[in-house]
């Protein structure tokens, strides 16, 4: 929790301590202020309309927020980047990725694997060989460059499980010369299901490899500039026309999201055992990912920003009122021995239970909304730099979503009756009694 | 996914009881005759401890009629997570269901009887699946073998064959082949509209998955 969460928790926890003490030690006060909110129903209503509206643009809002960040970061974690990737300690260094390989791949995966702190929480691993070259259909005289990943079939359905294939199917354990590309360099070769390609690599050894390999499927994962170059292609053939054993990456997916504890073992491990590797989390390979992440919480501070202000000046404004209009009534408690402290407490008691009762209706109002639209999702386009669209929801699990959406209408609530109760409680007596 | 009829669970019923007492040999496929027999269960829990047994059958017996069945049950789970908007479960069990049937048919390419089997979840799947491209593969390559099955089975793999060539927007093709059959066969028709694939028919049973179950 970040220290301004603390802050505001604490104000927060302040608040309601003070309104129990209040109605554990001056019951009556509280039922007063409680009590006051019915007498002008109309202005309480369109004060609590405009909290309302407030909270439940908040709750549904971040609800979509929160949808989207972790739609983005399952597809971001799903195209063949995995939780945690694993890379030869010089693999950032070099432009040259053939000399930076994993080359004892098979032994280090059994070894994380019978490791029983690291194996519990790891749901598929899987070795990469990245490679790119030239890909040619002949038949249609088509040639273009392509980007490959060598992938391990089995392990590949959970790691590029968000590549959804449009033709065809995946890659398989037994026709090693078989291969899925993308749709964009589907088109760009007329290449259909079932059509052989040839390709050209320079392999580790600085040579030419080549091979001629069977369409499988054509897979789209939605962003467009990985469909329009990549080919998958069995690791095993992979290896075979890279003449390495090697791989360039180890792509770890979790069973949890706690990636964090994770790094931390597998570091551990790595250290432990002398190796000459560095791991990488998912984040920080994607920054397509961190750019959305950094724009939409921008855009969701500021429909905060602007919703507080609402309801602080609706709460504001409100108050305001109610003092004039009972001017009489505040001289008049004034008179009869009232401290002004207590006529404070009064009024601010008032704004803190518009508060609570603005951030209830907040809640039930957002959940109502939510599970209706939550019935068909929201269609959205496409993202920057992609070509599907996905359907929305609101996320409404999310307990630090439900915990602002109490909050924010409280604390604004009770920070501007403040000013207000103070005026109130400043009001010179026998002035007040000359108003009409 | 398939969905058996009562009439189909009897007739499994009379069939495999035919088939064991027959043979007097105990089943190498047990979980798959209860599958046959009563269908998959529907609550999500049982659907994937039956599921996870087919798999372990599999290994135990190697028999493709479990691995087969085994896919079936893993694209229904994907059924089933994508009813509760599960997109990434979903995804993966029907990638998983897709592997598996695609291994089943690739372990045994010159089973016509496995291609079958997968023909007839594909030729029954949403078009954006893609999975029409495998279709028309297999049911060429199933039409080219025609002395192999009887003339229901034949009927039933035009008719998957002509609903893959539609899947794939290959509406001429399919039209010509349509004209093809009725040139053959005036009476015959082929129902698109429906959308889920049909219940399995006596030949199916006896000439498909019998034999298979069977290990023949």
């Amino acid at each position: 929790m970040s220290k301004d969460m603390i802050f505001i928790n604490c104000i927060v926890v302040f608040i309601i301590a003070y309104v129990l003490l209040c109605m554990a030690t001056r019951f009556r006060d509280a039922k007063f202020s409680f009590l006051n909110l019915f007498r002008h129903r109309r202005r309480t209503f369109s004060t609590l309309s405009a909290i309302i509206l407030g909270g439940v643009a908040i709750f549904l809002y971040g609800g979509f927020i929160n949808y989207s960040f972790w739609i983005l970061k399952e597809q971001t974690i799903r195209t063949n980047i995995g939780h945690v990737q694993i890379y030869n300690n010089g693999y950032f260094d070099t432009a040259n990725k053939n000399k930076t390989l994993i080359n004892n791949y098979s032994e280090l995966k059994r070894g994380i694997l019978t490791d029983a702190n690291l194996a519990k929480d790891i749901s598929t691993i899987s070795g990469q060989l990245e490679f790119a070259g030239i890909i040619s259909h002949y038949e249609n005289e088509t040639s273009t460059y392509f980007s490959a990943q060598g992938v391990e079939p089995l392990p590949a359905l959970k790691l590029g499980a968000f590549d959804k294939i449009v033709s065809g199917s995946d890659l398989s354990r037994v026709k090693h010369d078989e291969i899925t590309k993308g749709s964009g360099l589907a088109r760009t070769l007329n290449a259909q299901y079932a059509d052989w390609l040839d390709v050209m690599v320079v392999n580790t050894a600085g040579g030419q490899g080549a091979l001629s390999l069977k369409v499988r499927g054509v897979f789209e994962s939605g962003i467009k500039d990985y469909d329009d170059t990549s080919i998958k292609v069995p690791l095993a053939t992979a290896q075979r026309i890279m003449e390495t054993d090697g791989v360039s990456r180890i792509l770890i997916l979790l069973n949890n999201d706690d990636v964090e504890a994770f790094m931390v073992k597998l570091k551990d491990y790595i250290a432990k055992n002398n190796l000459p590797l560095i791991v990488k989390d998912w984040k920080e390979m994607s920054l397509f990912y961190q750019q959305v992440e950094g724009m939409l919480s921008g855009i969701y501070f500021f429909i905060k920003l602007i919703v507080a202000l609402i309801v602080v000046f609706m709460i504001g404004n409100s108050m305001t009122m109610s003092i004039t209009e009972r001017t009489r009534e505040i001289t008049t408690l004034r008179a009869i021995g009232l401290k002004s402290w207590h006529v404070t407490q009064l009024f601010w008691l008032e704004g803190i239970f518009i508060g609570i009762t603005g951030a209830l209706g907040s809640l039930i109002v957002g959940y109502a909304l939510a599970a209706m639209i939550n019935l068909y999702g929201i269609a959205m386009p496409p993202s920057p730099g992609q070509s599907i669209g996905y359907t929305a929801f609101i996320e409404t699990n999310n307990i630090e979503l439900v915990w602002i959406t109490l909050v924010l209408p409280i604390l604004t609530a009770s920070l501007a009756s403040i000013l207000p109760a103070f005026r109130a409680a400043r009001l010179n007596i026998t002035d007040a009694f000359k108003f009409s | 996914m398939t969905q058996l009829s009562k009439f189909f669970r009897l007739l499994c019923l009379c069939i495999s009881a035919a088939a064991s007492s027959a043979s007097a040999v105990s089943s190498h496929v047990p979980v798959v005759e209860n599958v046959l027999r009563n269908q998959f269960p529907t609550q999500p829990v049982a659907l994937a401890n039956t599921t996870e047994v087919l798999l372990q059958e599999y290994k135990h017996t190697g028999n493709v009629t479990s691995l087969i069945f085994y896919a079936y049950g893993m694209l229904k789970q994907a059924d089933y997570f994508k009813t509760v908007n599960d997109i990434i479960n979903a995804s993966e069990y029907a990638k998983t269901g897709f592997f598996y049937l695609d291994e089943a048919v690739d372990l045994n390419e010159k089973d016509p009887r496995v291609r079958y089997l997968r023909a007839r979840v594909d030729a029954y799947l949403p078009a954006n699946l893609g999975r029409c491209v495998i279709t028309i593969s297999d049911a060429d390559l199933l039409l080219s073998e025609n002395n192999q099955f009887s003339a229901k089975l034949l009927s039933n793999i035009k008719a998957m064959y002509y609903r893959s060539l539609i899947n794939c927007g290959k509406t001429t093709s399919a039209s010509q082949f349509l004209q093809k059959i009725k040139a053959s066969d005036e009476g015959a028709e082929i129902d698109i509209t429906s959308g889920n694939t049909p219940p399995w028919d006596i030949d199916e049973v006896t000439n498909i998955i019998v034999p298979l179950v069977k290990g023949e």
